[in-house]
């Protein structure tokens, strides 16, 4: 898969202990089929203003996340003071369509009336 | 206030209003604003029934005591308790949870009057109009205290009680017409006359606490057991105080609806509580039920995979040996054996192979659909293990069947050339004992010139015999060759009988050249032989030669497989039969040369001296050529009844065909139409599952027309009947298509199902789905069920997406691109299409769900004990929670206490961090 598009983002969150939460919430992972990717943010946590929900995440601490399973991610993270996180704004953010679909579902023909629909038009060229 | 006026008009039957009202139950507008019916009506009623004003008072008094005894106090005389407005206000905030203003502390009557006018402006500022002056309650009027005490009951215990945004009342009502729904006997329209048999109450009771009464023994019958009963029961185990005597609830016509309503009020609140964990614990069960499921399928995936990989095992070995033990019987035997495992050993296999597969996807749909991670079978036991596994078997079993026939030819051919070989053998030496012996017998050296002459002769006659034999030795050999190219098993035999025989042939040549040379010799010496017996001896020689050859031409063996070659053989027989009467007319000249040579010495009355040029004797002549006369017949017989044998083969052939021609065709186009149904869905899924299931049911209907031509092929493999010209359909063709049929079948019925689960689960319209689904086929150029990336950016476009064809627009693509194939197949599958179509709808907040509930069970605690699991759980589900929790590592350290917050999120792949 080509990320060329997606610019990658690296951001650096820091906390002072451990005890401290990161404050925000990871889903997916490969075992999950979702991209591993920040679910929510709390405010006025380190992860504040840095990480936004929707984001991608492509490296942990130098590692290519995008093979690795939700567990892996996670202890990296928990075991972790200074996180190098490298980021795809907004991967998860939901694209929807602007106008409305293109019908391909076998709908009724509009039928042209018999009459009009003799093969000629009234000024006397062939139709096709 | 005035409700409680406003209801007692009802009482004495006098508004007109009410009346209207009371016919047609509890109408909305009526009870929304109970308590605020205007005032003059009060004024122009102002009389209150004294059994039910006895019933209040009681009623009432005992509901304030429930409260006040919270905060270690209570009341006895309901008008004169509340006279000061202290205990009033100590009321208010139990039942309100809220401070009121401090009160005075003065025992006068306007302290008093302060005091309760606080407490009515507390009230008032709950929304609630009242209709009562402080100093009524000060003096202790009755009727006015009770109506004061009903508002407080109906703002503060009942108006909460709005079920779908009802009336206090109505809602009261509701639910207790919910609740008591299911049970025999009870029928709540009201508050008075339906709860009067006291049913209603212990339905109330039993619904919630199953475990404290046996609602079965109760009866219509006895209401005043009923009512004390659930008065008791509510009072033992509810905490709910007595408010209602049994006796005035049941001998009243009607009894006062507002202590009933008060009383049943208390029920409600002693049991939302209860109905709140139970609502809790049933989110809970649902959630882990589904994952118990999903582990009960993943443990039956890999049983039913290891069963399936052992049988595949143990069977390829069997199928790769291609050895026989070289004899028919034993190569029959397995032709049985391979037939026994296409027939009933392979298929349900097959079916076997077919259900995993239908499993794992309907597994791995489940899985997807409940955000759960997908499920990654055992090393070796994936789908593609199996399909690897099978394609091995299949490989394994290819051309099994052609190679056994083709031995068992081959052993057929082997069995048939022996018998020849040896019938040959016999023949020839018989014909070659003694020759040796004679050849070099001494005779040559005492005899007279005449019989010198004579042998001679016979030596030249030999010559020719052993010239004509050569012919035969050279068969013999012949055969010999190509039982040693067909890998005879006792070639040895066949060998050594050869080799002596044609070294013996050999010696038999050098020892003639010999013996030509002596006598030529001696020839000179040799008178001339009677022409007779020397004429004789010439015929007869070639003649006794032909004899056996026709003769053993007609006892020849014939080995053949068509209706041409018979009719070959038929025909060369009947040219043979044409040379017969020259045959005749040859042994009636040699036979008289032999009467004539008689005649001459009977005529000379000579003795007929043995013919000194040859041995063969005219019996010998005759009697082999009588042989030959009865060997033709039986010749023709056997010919025609090997043309029965030959004819009936055919029809057989033909049998087989003309099934296999109405089979093979009929499976064709069942495949076709599979195609079709494949690619097109017309109609709901619901018609299409119905169409398939449809198609599955004809195509077991059709099973016995397949068992029929395995019946026909049988009859041709027992008749060695090896190639069939009518048919271009095998056996094995026909099987391996219907198998196919079977398996495709099933497949996509698997696959509608589960999307017609998809589509439930996902909460979309048939309409939308087919939708998506013709969007998605129509970009499915390749009819591969999946989409590249630059089909799929079309699609998404056609269905309204703004990918635009510039930087931002590639960009776009490639974050939708990462989310709808993060492992990088490079390819979009229907299902990954259709789950980022709507994955909107079916986002919702479950791990916030799951934690709420287990949060509510745990009393609100941050962690939970396995004693409250196993309380609020059913025991194999607290057992699976207890197994998968880890220890609360928060704050405080309890001993036991579990972390139900990391495991909810754990369940759907996230984390707080």
């Amino acid at each position: 898969m080509d990320y060329s598009l997606m610019p990658a983002t690296p951001v650096l969150i820091e906390r002072s202990s451990f005890d401290q939460s990161w404050g925000f919430r990871l889903q997916g992972g490969v075992d999950f089929r979702l991209p591993l990717s920040i679910k929510k943010v709390i405010t006025n946590s380190p992860a504040h203003n840095k990480l936004h929900a929707g984001d991608g995440l492509a490296f942990i601490d130098g590692r290519d996340a995008s093979l690795m399973k939700h567990e892996d991610a996670e202890i990296m993270i928990r075991n972790s003071l200074r996180l190098q996180l490298v980021l795809r704004r907004g991967q998860l953010n939901t694209i929807r369509p602007t106008k409305s679909s293109v019908k391909f579902s076998p709908g009724p023909n509009p039928r042209a009336n018999k009459a009009l629909h003799n093969g000629t038009t009234p000024n006397g060229y062939r139709r096709f | 206030m005035s409700a409680y006026h406003y209801e007692s008009n009802e009482h004495n039957g006098i508004s007109s209003k009410q009346q209207r009202a009371g016919s047609g139950g509890y109408s909305q507008q009526n009870s929304v604003d109970e308590y605020m019916v205007p005032e003059e009506e009060w004024e122009r009623e102002a009389v209150l029934d004294p059994a039910w004003e006895r019933q209040q008072k009681k009623t009432f008094t005992a509901w304030c005591n429930s409260h006040l005894r919270k905060v270690g106090t209570s009341i006895e005389n309901i008008e004169e308790d509340f006279q000061n407005g202290l205990k009033l206000m100590l009321l208010l905030e139990v039942i309100s949870n809220e401070q009121l203003p401090k009160p005075d502390r003065g025992r006068m009557r306007f302290h008093k009057i302060a005091n309760v006018n606080k407490a009515l402006d507390f009230i008032a500022s709950k929304g609630v109009k009242l209709m009562v002056g402080a100093e009524e309650i000060v003096d202790g009027n009755l009727k006015m205290t009770l109506g004061m005490i009903w508002t407080i009951i109906l703002r503060f215990a009942i108006q909460d009680i709005s079920v779908e945004e009802m009336s206090a009342k109505e809602g009261l009502l509701l639910w207790c017409q919910r609740k008591t729904s299911p049970y025999k006997n009870v029928n709540v329209q009201n508050f008075h006359t339906s709860f009067k048999d006291g049913l209603a109450f212990c339905a109330l009771i039993h619904r919630h606490r199953p475990d404290l009464l046996d609602y079965n023994k109760l009866t219509k019958d006895d209401p005043l057991t009923n009512l004390n009963l659930a008065f008791d029961i509510a009072e033992k185990h509810l905490d709910i105080p007595k408010m209602l005597d049994a006796e005035e609830i049941n001998n009243s016509i009607k009894a006062d609806e507002k202590v009933v309503m008060t009383y049943v009020s208390s029920y409600y609140h002693a049991f939302s509580t209860t109905q709140k964990a139970e609502q809790a614990a049933s989110r809970i069960c649902k959630v882990l039920s589904i994952n118990q499921e999903n582990e009960q399928m993943m443990v039956e995936y890999e049983g039913l995979a290891s069963d399936l990989l052992e049988w595949i095992k143990e069977k390829r070995p069997w199928l790769e040996n291609r050895a026989t033990d070289n004899t028919l019987d034993g190569t029959q035997a397995k032709l049985g054996d391979f037939r026994d495992y296409c027939r009933s050993q392979k298929p349900p296999k097959l079916s076997q192979k077919a259900k995993l597969e239908t499993d794992f996807n309907t597994l791995q749909t489940r899985l997807r659909l409940s955000n759960r991670p997908a499920f990654t079978p055992t090393e070796g036991k994936l789908i593609a293990d199996i399909v690897e596994a099978w394609k091995g078997l299949e490989l394994a079993e290819k051309g099994f069947e052609d190679w056994l026939l083709r031995e068992l030819r081959r052993l057929e051919r082997l069995d048939h050339l022996v018998k020849k070989f040896q019938h040959k053998c016999d023949i020839h030496e018989e014909w070659s004992n003694g020759k040796i012996d004679l050849l070099q017998s001494t005779d040559l050296k005492q005899c007279s010139l005449n019989d010198l002459r004579a042998l001679s002769r016979r030596h030249l006659a030999f010559e020719s015999d052993l010239a004509a034999h050569q012919d035969r030795v050279e068969q013999i050999a012949a055969i010999a060759q190509e039982l040693n190219v067909l890998g005879y098993e006792q070639i040895t035999n066949v060998n050594q009988r050869c080799q002596k025989l044609c070294n013996e042939w050999d010696e038999l040549g050098d020892l003639t050249q010999k013996r030509r040379l002596a006598l030529t010799e001696a020839e000179k010496i040799v008178e001339l032989i009677d022409s007779l017996f020397l004429e004789y001896a010439k015929k007869a020689a070639p003649y006794l030669n032909w004899l056996d050859g026709a003769r053993e031409d007609l006892i020849d063996m014939f080995f053949i497989h068509t209706l041409d070659e018979i009719c070959g053989l038929i025909e060369a027989h009947n040219q043979f039969k044409a040379t017969l009467g020259e045959a005749d007319a040859e042994y009636k000249n040699i036979i008289r040369l032999v009467e004539d040579a008689q005649q001459k010495c009977r005529d000379n009355n000579l003795d007929l001296s043995p013919n000194p040029y040859t041995n063969i004797q005219p019996d010998e002549i005759t009697s082999k050529w009588n042989e030959v006369q009865t060997l033709v017949p039986q010749r023709d017989q056997d010919l025609q009844s090997e043309y029965a044998k030959q004819q009936q083969n055919e029809r057989f052939r033909i049998q087989f065909a003309q099934k296999a021609n109405v089979v093979g065709p009929w499976i064709e186009r069942q495949h076709e139409q599979l195609q079709q149904l494949t690619f097109q869905v017309v109609g709901t899924l619901e018609q299409h599952q119905k169409k398939l299931e449809t198609m599955e049911l004809n195509v077991t209907q059709y099973r016995p027309h397949i068992d029929e031509l395995e019946k026909y092929n049988q009859q041709i493999q027992e008749c060695m009947i090896f190639e069939n010209r009518h048919t271009p359909y095998t056996m094995e063709v026909v099987r391996v298509a219907w198998e196919q049929l079977h398996t495709q079948l099933t497949r996509q019925i698997a696959e509608i199902k589960n999307q017609i689960y998809t589509l439930e689960k996902k909460g979309i319209s048939e309409e939308q789905m087919n939708e998506f689904r013709a969007a998605f086929a129509h970009f499915d150029k390749s009819r591969s069920r999946r989409l590249d990336p630059k089909e799929f950016r079309s699609c998404l476009i056609a269905c309204g997406y703004n990918i635009r064809e510039d930087r931002q627009g590639d960009a776009d693509f490639q974050r939708i691109m990462a989310n709808v194939d993060p492992t990088h197949t490079g390819f979009v599958t229907f299902e990954s299409f259709l789950d980022f179509m709507t994955r909107e709808c079916s986002e919702e907040d479950s791990v916030d769900q799951l934690t709420l509930a287990f949060k509510t069970l745990s009393a609100d605690k941050p962690y939970i004990t396995a004693e409250e699991l196993k309380r609020e759980l059913p025991a194999n589900q607290a057992e699976w929670c207890i197994q998968r929790m880890k220890p609360y590592t928060g704050v405080e350290d309890v001993p036991g206490a579990y972390d139900y917050k990391t495991f909810s999120s754990a369940l759907y792949g996230e984390s707080d961090l």
